[in-house]
């Protein structure tokens, strides 16, 4: 065995964990001590984990919860921006196994929701020593019966950089921007605040990802019975929209299902392309179903000065 | 065929030369034939893959059948090489299922623990004792590892492992398996182990040969009551002599329901929220520094921490430790005598000399 001053050389995984609780309509930090590397050394952060779960009144509502439809996150590392605005965790990453996205336990006294999301990074993003990646969350208000709130978890599986490596000057900074329409309409279409990019360098676009919101049974009124599921095809083929970009480039140029764009098994599609500084994507939506919310998220990076 | 001989032709030759014809033909003797050049071979044949005798995929699978509590091998024969050739192992499957109609509270189970696998290739220790199959790989579908038949009796578990590394296998040699029933379900239950592999022509100087450790926690009885566990040392151990190149850590729980109730891998709230752990290696290092949710350390859509591109390394007999605390869970309905048990396993290769 090597001598211990030695192996502290060698790569090693690491995994920084906090969590917190968001009652719906307002935000939440967790504890960002957990957060930072406790040894003052520069991490990679490879991957981002949400655990999401909540408390279930059972009877009703004990019905397949995707939760990372009504939590929203904000990352940012000190002056880098990985979002702009809150973005629906369920965005983020790719459709990877549905029942665990939202699972019912009916084991416990209290039946407990729980949705689990991985959000594998573009490029693995550098933490300089001492610093923290920032979570927000932010949960929209919903129509549970009861009032509990949504437990959420975040971690950072990633790796310590060796104490030989040299600290970079440019680093590769994510980035995810949503559009969310809003319940109630038939129409929406984003504009420059949504799918944009507002930085004054290129962003690499590395996928689009697309999900439909339905609240089963909605009402307003509390005390009803709602339910929040993953829409079924009728849903998705319900909902038509057309995307092009600020250059008039058709990227959707017919009437298309969201469930066509984005496809049903990784709710994504990976596009793999270079989006100008100031660019934007239009997307235009139609025939929206009522109790219906469409989301559609655009992933990527950019290089930024360190 | 021709009959028109040799001789006829000649002398037709001198006939047509004495009205003034043709020449005669001389006759070349065999020596003086030219020889022809052999044809150029096209660049892009030149590949020294078509030059090589063919690489051919092959498959090879062995069952057992197991009673509970018991310990057999498969038979070592169907799982060597038929051709005498050496070959690459590269993916190894598992497949699960009982051998007659199961317990109530034992149908639609995932095998994936009640089974564990000792695996060997000739002197080489491939695991650290025994291993639960579903401990080796990641889930790549997690909805279809667990499938109940058509009368609802019992079900069917198929688990893969797709090798960190491919890994040589000469000719004669096996990757031999042991399994060994760990009584968790009481039924009797059929295994099958399938190699997926390709013939190789070429023996390496190095071979990749993969190692895998797990820590199984001890059973938390009844899971009402708060507790803890902790792996020892001799358990996620690097015990090959070679360095350890981590590949990923896999995370598995499992709930045993009391009789008439269903016994499931899936109390979401356990690795949610009451199950959390912390995991250090033999320098200290944290690796998970806080309590966290089992669920967040090994991600609940593969049940695994993927850490290729870490390049993580061990030391001959280093290790890794987890330490789990179990919350007490308030259970429904007839669940308070439920139990529950964590798996975790270490995953990677080393090399060997060949």
């Amino acid at each position: 065995m090597r001598p211990a001053s030695k192996a502290f050389e060698t790569p090693s995984p690491v995994l920084l964990s906090s969590g917190c609780s968001v009652a719906s309509g307002s935000i939440a930090t967790p504890n960002m001590t957990e957060l930072a590397y406790p040894f003052r050394k520069p991490v990679l952060i490879d991957e981002i984990r949400f655990d999401l779960y909540r408390d279930d009144p059972g009877g009703s509502e004990s019905k397949f919860v995707n939760l990372g439809a009504l939590v929203y996150v904000k990352l940012q590392l000190g002056q880098h921006y990985l979002m702009r605005d809150f973005v629906p965790i369920w965005l983020l990453g790719t459709l990877m196994t549905l029942e665990e996205e939202q699972g019912v336990d009916a084991y416990a006294a209290t039946p407990v929701l729980v949705s689990h999301y991985r959000w594998h990074l573009p490029e693995p993003l550098y933490v300089e020593a001492g610093q923290t990646l920032v979570p927000v969350f932010s949960s929209v208000p919903n129509a549970f019966a009861s009032t509990a709130a949504i437990n959420a978890q975040v971690s950072y599986a990633g790796r310590v950089v060796p104490p030989q490596t040299k600290r970079p000057s440019k680093i590769v900074v994510p980035y995810a921007a949503p559009f969310v329409t809003t319940f109630g309409n038939t129409y929406q279409q984003s504009n420059e605040y949504n799918l944009f990019n507002p930085f004054s360098a290129p962003i690499k676009v590395q996928r689009l990802t697309g999900r439909v919101l339905f609240y089963d049974d909605f009402a307003l009124s509390l005390g009803a019975a709602p339910g929040y599921t993953e829409p079924p095809a009728t849903l998705t083929a319900g909902a038509t929209l057309l995307i092009d970009d600020s250059w008039g480039g058709k990227v959707v140029n017919n009437y298309t299902g969201v469930g066509d764009v984005f496809d049903a098994l990784r709710a994504a599609w990976t596009v793999d392309t270079v989006m100008p500084a100031k660019g934007q994507y239009n997307v235009r939506v139609w025939n929206i179903p009522a109790h219906t919310q469409v989301h559609i998220g655009m992933i990527g990076s950019r290089e930024e000065a360190l | 065929m021709s009959k028109i001989r040799r001789r006829d032709v000649l002398t037709g030759a001198a006939a047509l030369a004495a009205c003034g014809g043709a020449d005669v033909p001389r006759l070349i003797p065999a020596t003086q034939v030219p020889q022809i050049a052999p044809r150029q071979v096209p660049r892009y044949f030149r590949n020294p893959t078509y030059q090589q005798p063919p690489i051919a995929p092959i498959h090879l699978s062995a069952a057992v059948q197991l009673q509970p509590g018991a310990s057999s091998g498969v038979p070592a024969q169907a799982l060597m090489n038929p051709m005498g050739q050496d070959m690459e192992l590269l993916e190894v499957k598992f497949e699960i299922s009982g051998a007659s109609d199961l317990a109530v509270n034992e149908r639609g189970v995932p095998f994936g623990g009640s089974i564990a696998a000792d695996m060997t290739l000739g002197s080489y220790k491939v695991t650290m004792g025994s291993v639960p199959v579903w401990n080796f790989g990641r889930a790549e579908n997690l909805g279809a590892e667990t499938k109940v038949d058509s009368s609802q009796s019992t079900s069917y578990n198929a688990y893969s492992w797709r090798l960190p590394r491919p890994l040589f296998v000469p000719a004669g040699a096996v990757l031999a398996p042991t399994f060994n029933h760990l009584g968790i379900t009481s039924g009797t239950l059929n295994v099958r182990v399938g190699y997926t592999a390709r013939t190789v022509v070429k023996t390496p100087r190095v071979a990749y040969v993969p190692w895998v450790a797990s820590y199984n926690s001890k059973v938390f009885n009844p899971i009402t009551t708060a507790a803890s566990d902790q792996s020892q040392p001799q358990q996620l151990v690097n015990d090959t002599g070679q360095v350890f190149h981590l590949q990923r850590f896999t995370g598995r729980t499992m709930f045993y329901a009391p009789s008439g109730r269903l016994t499931t891998d899936q109390p979401y709230a356990l690795a949610a929220r009451a199950l959390t752990m912390r995991l250090v290696d033999s320098y200290g290092r944290p690796i998970v520094r806080t309590y966290t949710p089992f669920g967040s350390v090994f991600q609940q859509l593969t049940k695994s921490w993927e850490l290729e591109e870490v390049g993580a390394e061990l030391d001959p007999g280093g290790y890794y430790r987890v330490f789990l605390k179990k919350a007490a869970m308030t259970m429904g309905g007839d669940y308070e005598t439920a139990q529950a048990q964590a798996f975790v396993s270490m995953v990677g290769w080393r090399e060997e000399k060949v």
